[in-house]
């Protein structure tokens, strides 16, 4: 349906008080102060209407405002525009892309027009901006997508792949120096010696075996000859036997039962004794005996066989540890302190 | 002019915009409401904009202003 300039005053008419004349009156009025705004390079702006102005070719124009633009296509209220294909041609310029975009998308939903440029230095007022706003949106996103495109992919992953090459190196080379050094312990520490020292220790601190004591044999010891008692502790004799006398085998009631001085006693003959001469004579033996008993000391005689022949050797002391009589073998006088050893007086 | 007739004149106009009607002023111009059915907008880079449909309005004017009239 089309409105002439007739059917409009008619509908002014009804919709105001005024007359018919006073409308037409009006209505010319308005159309002047239009074109007279225009003809200054001013624009006449009807609020919530629209904007009259002259464009750069002299064209009269007409801007909507934006509430009429929305009453206007008030069916698509709320509908934007769906990207269906991503940029892929970086090289357009935006200049030529943001151009192609007023007349499409940032007039096309208010004029329509196209072809409408709009040039501040012509003095087009703020209102002519209003519609000039969507081509700085449209714009503006272009810009920064090429931007993004092309040069800030880039950017980013450069330092990516270098902050990943770097770190891959120094792992591989820390998992290298771990490695190295984990090797060069093992190579300079060996358990091994260790434990053939302690070996070598337990059989120090044990002392000569028994068996590795020195033998003395008949041949080797010419009779009547003392033979200087040996260091260590000897095995139990195979047949001890007190050769002490009736009188020495009753201990004293005053005198305790181990003991390097005083007489022998008989229940503590299965302690251990200080040996310090070896006979293979009988008679020598038991002279040594009382001269060590005329001395004070507990003296015993006990025959051994070493190698076949029997040897008579002569003791001091009945303890009831080893270690008490190392004790009081140290306490002997000299040179018996240093040339005797202990034995177990019997089994 | 009086501001009652503004107020009239914008709501007559903007009953005939939305009813579709165009309105032809003389010695002004035409204002003429289009409608732009969904279309494909392909640019130069390659990017393809869906553009949904909308009711726009065109405004067609044979007054131009001569070089001499014009500002500046």
């Amino acid at each position: 349906m089309k409105i002439d300039r007739d059917k409009l005053v008619e509908l002014l008419v009804e919709k105001t008080s005024m007359e018919r004349s006073d409308v037409e009156v009006q209505l010319e009025q308005l159309i002047e102060r239009i074109l007279d705004a225009a003809r200054r390079g001013k624009t006449l702006e009807i609020k919530e209407f629209g904007s009259f102005f002259f464009d750069e070719d002299g064209e009269l124009k007409f801007d909507p405002s934006d509430e009429l633009s929305t009453e206007i296509s008030y069916k698509y209220a709320g509908m934007k525009p769906v990207v269906l294909k991503g940029e892929r041609d970086s090289t357009i310029s935006p200049v030529k892309q943001s151009t192609e975009d007023i007349g499409s998308v940032g007039i096309a939903g208010v004029t329509g027009d196209e072809n409408l440029k709009i040039d501040s230095s012509e003095g087009i007022p703020a209102q002519d901006t209003v519609s000039g706003q969507p081509l700085e949106k449209e714009t503006k996103p272009i810009a920064e997508q090429k931007q993004t495109t092309t040069s800030a992919p880039k950017k980013k992953s450069q330092p990516v792949q270098r902050k990943s090459s770097n770190a891959g190196v120094w792992i591989v080379a820390a998992l290298i120096l771990i490695a190295l050094l984990a090797g060069g312990l093992f190579y300079f520490y060996d358990p091994a010696p260790g434990i053939e020292n302690e070996t070598a220790e337990e059989t120090e601190l044990a002392g000569p075996a028994p068996d590795e004591l020195p033998v003395i044999t008949d041949e080797q010891i010419p009779e009547n000859i003392e033979i200087p008692p040996e260091f260590g502790v000897e095995q139990a004799p195979d047949n001890a036997v007190n050769e002490d006398g009736s009188a020495e085998g009753t201990a004293a009631e005053d005198q305790e039962i181990f003991g390097l001085m005083g007489t022998v006693v008989e229940d503590a003959n299965n302690g251990y004794s200080i040996v310090l001469h070896s006979f293979n004579d009988e008679e020598n033996a038991r002279a040594a005996a009382t001269d060590l008993s005329e001395q004070g000391y507990r003296a015993l005689v006990n025959s051994r066989t070493v190698a076949g022949s029997p040897m008579w050797r002569v003791s001091v002391g009945q303890f009831e540890t080893l270690a008490d009589a190392q004790n009081a073998a140290n306490e002997l006088p000299t040179p018996h302190n240093t040339q005797n050893f202990i034995q177990r007086i019997q089994d | 002019m009086e501001i009652e007739f503004i107020i009239a004149f914008k709501e007559v106009l903007r009953e005939q915009f939305v009813n579709k009607n165009n309105v032809e002023i003389d010695g002004l111009g035409k204002f003429e409401v289009t409608h732009l059915g969904q279309h494909q907008k392909k640019y130069d880079n390659g990017k393809v904009v869906m553009m949904p449909p909308a009711d726009v309005l065109k405004f067609k004017s044979n007054i131009r202003i001569s070089d001499e009239n014009r500002p500046g």
